[in-house]
């Protein structure tokens, strides 16, 4: 049987590039913080690398308006997105298990480290897209992702 | 992956019962009823063993030859059926990893489950959660990784003191060759985690075993080498179009051999729906193509082309540079379509038996100098073949294998060792209560050596483990063990000398 194609190789660097662009938060009278907890993670200590995306052609560009990188430890990690304009917003995650800052695949282009995405959205055979992993952001908002 | 990746995915299979209103909404399916309902005698071969069988004597007729002390691992699927829906084909089941402790008078059997962490998550929820290989249970969520649904029940690879419990679409399975315990997922080095590693690895006359692994999703083929101490040499990927299911391969002294039935995986089937086997496709119009790679530079490869045609097992290969050119010999168990993957191998599982295309052995010849390749059918149909361990890669002249197909029982009847060269055959043929399992070649120095192999005798529920002289077959079993139970129908084994 076949691997599924959870992330194609471009995006897997897509979601590598996203997390080493700078935060960036909008400031305006309706923003809301978006509080993300992560779980599920490696038992061993590790990096989570987080990027957020606004819409569906920045998803798939892998052009992220916002990232951050936070310590992980048993498999558990909190982080939060501050002061974010009304909007769809998709996260997608991993856990860097050996500290060379990026989701590492096998030679299939197959993730060997954990990820998830938001909504604990799955994609068919490959990554899930933008309406699958999007969720509302209109007010302060606590979310939760599953690595796997 | 090691053993703390595996109990990371034990952990996190805790959520996973939220699901269950999902999977219930779609309801069940009949297949168990009907299995149930089966009046076949032989369907206890696809029985469910309810749990793990502990180490348990047998009764034994005769004595087992000195060369044959040792243990003969055997691995098949078992978990048939969970919460009381049945899978719809036989290769889906939970892998159940048995060892057969043979010492002259003594025989013993022990049986586990290979604790896959779709297992222990299935088990711990009481129902199915993933997809596979021929069945899509109601309300399944896409795979996250091609170990999450690895069942590890095809074959076994002993090597270093531990059992390589190998499935074909990830990771082999670790487990304690004298407990039988799992532990954990075989990763050969860390870019490697998660990958196909196909259920026939080959092993040189040198010990370095090869083995390939195959991507359908992606038409990629992995290609390993490793050492006879179990450390990685190589691996590297090729791409291959029209990826067909390769099941089995032959290595000569200078090549990998794959025979690449037409039967060719479509991604947009899968998409929508269709389990990982219903997702192939039948396109005769491709040939059987196959593919030769240089053992040494994996770079150098050469399509040749045979009539169409299906396969799961190659005996051998063997390579002679002749006036004519390089030519490859090549044995294969051949059948006209792949029908009965599609048919037979489903319908045993609701306790029916639905004839289909015939496997034979088939002698096949590749000239690599001029691209030609041709093929000979036997008068044999077979299964299951078997080589002398030593003649891997190298000519040979005898497969052990079943035959024997009778109209109304599934599988074999008979072990057989037939000559490839001039098809002079002997065979044994276990009655017509019995079916056949993979029986394997011990060699015994510079004797004829041994033929070892299990069979359920479903007249009496049981399961039997014979010994026969690989140059006497016709004469019958020299030793006979005789378990107090009957195992699952299972595929393939290794036999580990003492």
């Amino acid at each position: 049987m076949q691997p599924p194609a959870l992330l194609s190789r471009p995006a897997v660097r897509v979601l590598c590039t996203a997390a080493i662009l700078a935060p960036f938060s909008p400031l305006g009278a309706l923003a809301a913080d978006l509080s993300l907890s992560v779980a599920d993670g490696p038992a061993a200590d590790a990096t989570l690398y987080v990027a957020l995306y606004s819409d569906a052609a920045g998803y798939a560009d892998s052009k992220s308006v916002a990232a951050q990188t936070v310590p992980m430890q048993a498999g558990k990690a909190r982080l939060v997105f501050a002061g974010l304009a009304p909007g769809r917003y998709a996260l997608r995650a991993f856990a860097d298990e050996n500290g060379n800052g990026k989701l590492d695949t096998n030679l299939m282009g197959m993730p060997t480290e954990r990820y998830g995405f938001s909504n604990d959205a799955k994609g068919n055979r490959a990554a899930p897209d933008f309406e699958a992993a999007a969720i509302r952001v209109d007010a302060d908002l606590q979310t939760i992702i599953h690595l796997r | 992956m090691e053993r703390r990746e595996l109990l990371r995915l034990l952990a996190s299979a805790g959520a996973l019962p939220l699901l269950a209103p999902l999977a219930r909404a779609a309801g069940t399916d009949d297949w168990q009823a009907q299995y149930e309902a089966s009046g076949a005698p032989w369907k206890i071969g696809f029985a469910t063993p309810p749990d793990d069988m502990p180490l348990t004597r047998a009764t034994v007729r005769g004595r087992f030859p000195d060369a044959v002390a040792g243990t003969l691992f055997r691995i098949g699927p078992a978990g048939h059926d969970l919460g009381g829906e049945r899978y719809h084909h036989w290769f889906d089941g939970d892998g159940m990893v048995h060892r057969l402790a043979i010492e002259g008078t003594d025989v013993r059997h022990q049986g586990r489950y290979v604790a896959t962490p779709k297992r222990v998550a299935e088990v711990k929820a009481g129902r199915r959660l993933f997809e596979a290989f021929g069945t899509m249970p109601p309300g399944v969520e896409p795979p996250t990784s091609a170990d999450s649904i690895n069942v590890a029940n095809t074959s076994v690879l002993p090597m270093q003191g531990e059992v390589l419990a190998l499935w074909e679409g990830g990771s082999a399975t670790r487990i304690d060759a004298r407990t039988l315990e799992t532990l954990g997922l075989k990763t050969w080095r860390a870019d490697l985690a998660g990958m196909p590693f196909s259920a026939h690895p080959k092993v040189d006359s040198d010990g370095t075993v090869w083995n390939f692994g195959v991507s359908s999703g992606q038409g990629l083929l992995a290609l390993y080498e490793i050492s006879s101490e179990g450390t990685l040499r190589r691996a590297a990927v090729v791409p291959v179009a029209d990826m067909p299911m390769v099941h089995d391969f032959a290595v000569t002294e200078r090549h990998l051999v794959f025979l690449m039935p037409p039967l060719v995986y479509d991604g947009k089937r899968k998409e929508a729906g269709a389990s990982f086997l219903d997702a192939h496709v039948w396109r005769p119009e491709l040939g059987m193509r196959v593919l030769v790679v240089d053992k040494q530079n994996w770079e150098r490869r050469q399509l040749l082309t045979l009539p169409a045609g299906f396969l799961f097992h190659v005996g051998n290969a063997w390579e002679e540079v002749t006036p004519r050119g390089t030519l490859i010999h090549v044995d294969y168990v051949r059948s006209d379509n792949a029908d009965s993957v599609f048919t037979s191998s489903r319908e045993v599982m609701r306790g029916r038996r639905v004839k289909s295309t015939e496997p034979y052995l088939t002698v096949a010849t590749l000239n690599l100098s001029t691209g030609q390749a041709t093929q000979t059918a036997l008068a044999q149909d077979a299964e299951f073949p078997r080589i002398d361990p030593r003649r891997v890669g190298l000519r040979h002249r005898h497969v052990v294998h079943a035959t024997q197909i009778r109209r109304d029982l599934p599988g074999f009847g008979a072990i057989a060792r037939t000559d490839v060269e001039t098809g002079r055959s002997q065979r044994f043929s276990y009655g017509a209560q019995a079916i056949v399992e993979e029986h394997v070649f011990v060699p015994d120095g510079s004797k004829p050596g041994w033929v070892l192999g299990t069979a359920l005798d479903f007249g009496r529920q049981k399961t039997v483990l014979s010994c026969l002289a690989a140059d006497h077959l016709g004469a019958g079993p020299v030793a006979q063990a005789t378990l107090p139970y009957a195992l699952p129908l299972g595929l393939h084994g290794a036999f580990v000398p003492a």
